[in-house]
């Protein structure tokens, strides 16, 4: 074990790729000292990991990764930040940046890909994904469904109150939260009402 | 609370996005897993990688074989009954 390794905060709740990223980073100058499955458990073990770098997913079951990284800038945090997800998204580098994140990588499985963005990050740059497609100019039009989630989300509803009003699966929830956010380019919740209410959307 | 309709366009959107990333994800952590195994000479993911290369396979599978059956169902639902 090195000792002098740069702990990293891993932030995912899929175990197959907890254990990637896990080995992913064995034989370099980073380590996995911390791993959360949720984002309550990320700002948990904030404390005890004194992480140098944070790695966080983008759909957790609790947030979106966005609202997690803006969570932990608002308690006076600056830890460096990248944002992983599995597909392409639009919008998502903007998202990233606005919420306070350094980075974003796609999981690809490529260790290469993931070690490069984590020493950029650490150099203090930015490094961010470019098979994410920028951001529309104009606003995006929210579907009737998704303009249903951002009524529920006004209401202070969970992930799990609106998989129930809406008659979904926990996943359904993450892609359309996460869909949601991105077409309103904001990173949490609040955010997304204030928004909404301003273009007439509630 | 009365959830409003989803068009057809938007509910086949919303599942390829999810069908997308149900599918990306395992198959991230087999190329990765894969990529460990050819480039890192390592005892422990020796033992390991071929493991967790099941797993997330199996999971495509699962993941596969539940999204067929909901667009099975679906396309079901549509025969009209005096084609049924």
């Amino acid at each position: 074990v090195n000792d002098f390794a740069v702990p990293v905060l891993l932030v995912e709740d899929d175990s197959m790729v907890r254990s990637w990223v896990h080995f992913a980073l064995e034989e370099s100058e980073f380590r996995v000292k911390g791993e959360a499955s949720s984002a309550e458990e990320a700002l948990q073990l904030l404390e005890q990991v004194e992480p140098l770098l944070l790695l966080v997913d983008y759909r957790l079951p609790d947030k979106v990764g966005t609202e997690l990284v803006r969570d932990i800038r608002l308690l006076g945090l600056s830890t460096p930040a990248i944002l992983m997800t599995a597909n392409p998204e639009r919008g998502f580098n903007e998202a990233a940046r606005d919420a306070g994140a350094q980075g974003t990588v796609l999981k690809s499985g490529k260790a290469d890909e993931l070690l490069a963005a984590l020493r950029s990050t650490l150099r203090g740059e930015s490094s961010f994904d470019t098979r994410h497609p920028r951001r529309d100019s104009g606003e995006t039009a929210l579907s009737p469904r998704e303009r249903e989630v951002l009524r529920l989300v006004a209401e202070g509803a969970t992930n799990r109150e609106i998989a129930e009003a809406l008659e979904v699966g926990s996943e359904t929830v993450k892609t359309l939260v996460a869909r949601t956010f991105l077409k309103l380019g904001v990173r949490r919740r609040a955010e997304a009402v204030s928004v909404a209410h301003g273009r007439g959307l509630l | 609370v009365s959830a409003a309709p989803a068009s057809d366009r938007e509910l086949l959107e919303q599942a390829v996005a999810e069908l997308a990333h149900s599918l990306r994800t395992p198959l991230a952590a087999i190329l990765g897993f894969a990529e460990l195994l050819a480039t890192r000479d390592s005892e422990q993911i020796r033992r390991v990688a071929p493991l967790r290369i099941q797993e997330a396979a199996e999971a495509m599978m699962r993941e596969l074989d539940a999204r067929l059956e909901q667009v099975l169902e679906a396309a079901a639902d549509r025969v009209p009954d005096e084609q049924a």
